[in-house]
């Protein structure tokens, strides 16, 4: 093996000082990241700017007694960003039935994990200009809620008459627990079907 | 000279036979009954005569390792509904109806199971029994699902999921027969009645008029007088209403008409225990 000259024995040098370098920064950008992620996730639903003013909303309470769905007017502050929108809105609701009070009682604690919206389009692809919402529920919530027909019926149909009262676009709701499909809300409810939000067959209890 | 003596066979043995009143009176009666028979057969063929089975399903929900709900009391929902199931099977069986169960035991059926046992017995009703604490009186549920459209094409081939599509005119027809029957329940024996929609299994896939009957505390808003769904008063009440929504169905749908009064919900001492 010939020896090398000086000039290509600083080139060696200073390309692996330089693979160094890069390597490191590549790491340092790498964390960053993750960190800029990390608590981008924390602050994403949950909490609006104090900043943005309050709006109004209807909340659609179900009530067990009676197997109703009353509109409840409100005020609250929201989001800009339409998931983050549908998620402040369905706590909201969640925390109206955690109330000591509540006509609907469900004391599973927090409830909706996360919501994503799709478009839906038609047989021929073109949008339809309606979205679905796709509702992630904490397995927790789940596995505490009230078995019955018409108690888990009527959570689902207050969540989706809620999402249509404030965001008519959403026209289709479909609820996944923990990311996955299950089968029924708490041995009841089917799960699998897509609900309307709209037109949602709910009749008064009958007069007496 | 042979000819001549034999006898002239058809005349001789025709006038022998009418000759003979015991022989020609067992071959008409034989011909009558014949006759008789084979209209029978072809009558029950073609149309069911008014006293024909009539046959309901009751599918007390859950059971085995699926407990259902769980009452305030303790009490299981898969007990509760087997025990108003049973009460009702005997109830219907003593006015002339063909029950069958999707259970008799602690059995665990699949969903799919209970829908082929409900759909092979081409019952003119289906109830789906459950049990509940949360709310208040009798939660009557019809399938969420939209009529099916009888002019579309390719009707022959029924989807499993949505079966019931086909007969959900009758069975809301059905939830109002059992809701007259309840609202007819008044002063002390009242129950409230919640009417509602929704997706539930096997109700989905069942071919009959089906109607979803959850049995709640029958007096929630007192919590004094608070009855859970498996109280003997609450089994008794709901089972004998029930029949009697039955007897009405049976009545509307045959046309024959209501001879037995004695579940009349209208009869009920407004003062006391039925
Ligand atoms: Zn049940």
């Amino acid at each position: 093996m010939q020896t090398m000259s000086l000039w290509q024995r600083i080139l060696l040098w200073s390309l692996l000082a330089g693979s160094l370098v890069m390597a490191a920064s590549l790491l340092y950008m790498r964390e960053r990241a993750e960190r800029r992620l990390a608590d981008a996730a924390d602050a994403y639903p949950i909490s609006a700017p104090n900043d943005a003013p309050a709006e109004p909303v209807t909340l659609e309470i179900a009530s067990d007694a009676d197997g109703s769905i009353t509109p409840l007017q409100a005020t609250m502050t929201l989001p800009a960003e339409s998931h983050a929108r549908v998620r402040a809105l369905l706590e909201r609701l969640m925390d109206e039935y955690g109330q000591p009070q509540s006509p609907h009682p469900l004391h599973g604690g927090a409830a909706v994990d996360e919501v994503f919206l799709l478009d839906i389009s038609d047989e021929r692809g073109h949008s339809t200009g309606t979205q679905m919402a796709v509702v992630n529920l904490h397995g927790g919530f789940v596995d505490a809620h009230p078995s019955g027909i018409a108690v888990e019926s009527l959570t689902l149909l207050s969540i989706a008459a809620t999402l249509h009262d404030n965001m008519p676009g959403i026209a289709q709701v479909r609820f996944l627990v923990d990311g996955q499909q299950r089968d029924t809300l708490a041995g009841h409810a089917d799960l699998t079907h897509v609900y309307l939000t709209s037109g949602m067959p709910v009749t008064p209890p009958a007069s007496k | 000279m042979h000819s001549t003596n034999l006898p002239p066979y058809p005349t001789g043995a025709a006038r022998n036979f009418f000759r003979r009143p015991f022989v020609f009176f067992c071959w008409s009666y034989v011909l009558l009954l014949a006759f008789l028979f084979s209209s029978q057969i072809l009558h029950t063929q073609t149309r069911p005569s008014p006293a024909a089975a009539f046959v309901v399903v009751l599918d007390p929900a859950h059971g085995g390792a699926d407990s259902g709900a769980h009452l305030s009391d303790g009490a299981t929902e898969k007990d509760v509904t087997l025990a108003l199931a049973n009460r009702l099977r005997n109830l219907l069986e003593e006015r002339g109806f063909t029950v069958i169960m999707t259970r008799n035991s602690d059995a665990d059926l699949s969903d799919t199971q209970r829908a082929a046992l409900a759909n092979r017995a081409h019952a003119q009703a289906c109830l789906l029994l459950h049990a509940t604490s949360s709310g208040s009186g009798i939660h009557l549920f019809n399938s969420s699902l939209a009529p099916a459209d009888a002019t579309a094409p390719h009707r022959s081939f029924t989807p499993w999921e949505t079966a019931q599509a086909g007969s959900i005119t009758r069975s809301i027809a059905l939830a109002a027969e059992i809701n007259a029957a309840f609202s007819a329940l008044t002063g002390r024996n009242a129950i409230p009645v919640t009417l509602g929609r929704t997706y539930l299994r096997p109700m989905d896939s069942l071919t009959c008029a089906a109607v979803a009957v959850e049995v709640a505390p029958l007096n929630a808003k007192d919590p004094h007088d608070r009855k859970e769904a498996d109280s003997p008063d609450s089994i008794d009440r709901v089972a004998r209403t029930l029949a009697w929504s039955l007897q009405q169905w049976r009545s509307h749908s045959t046309g024959a008409p209501q001879m037995d009064d004695s579940l009349n919900p209208a009869h009920a001492d407004a003062g006391g225990k039925r």
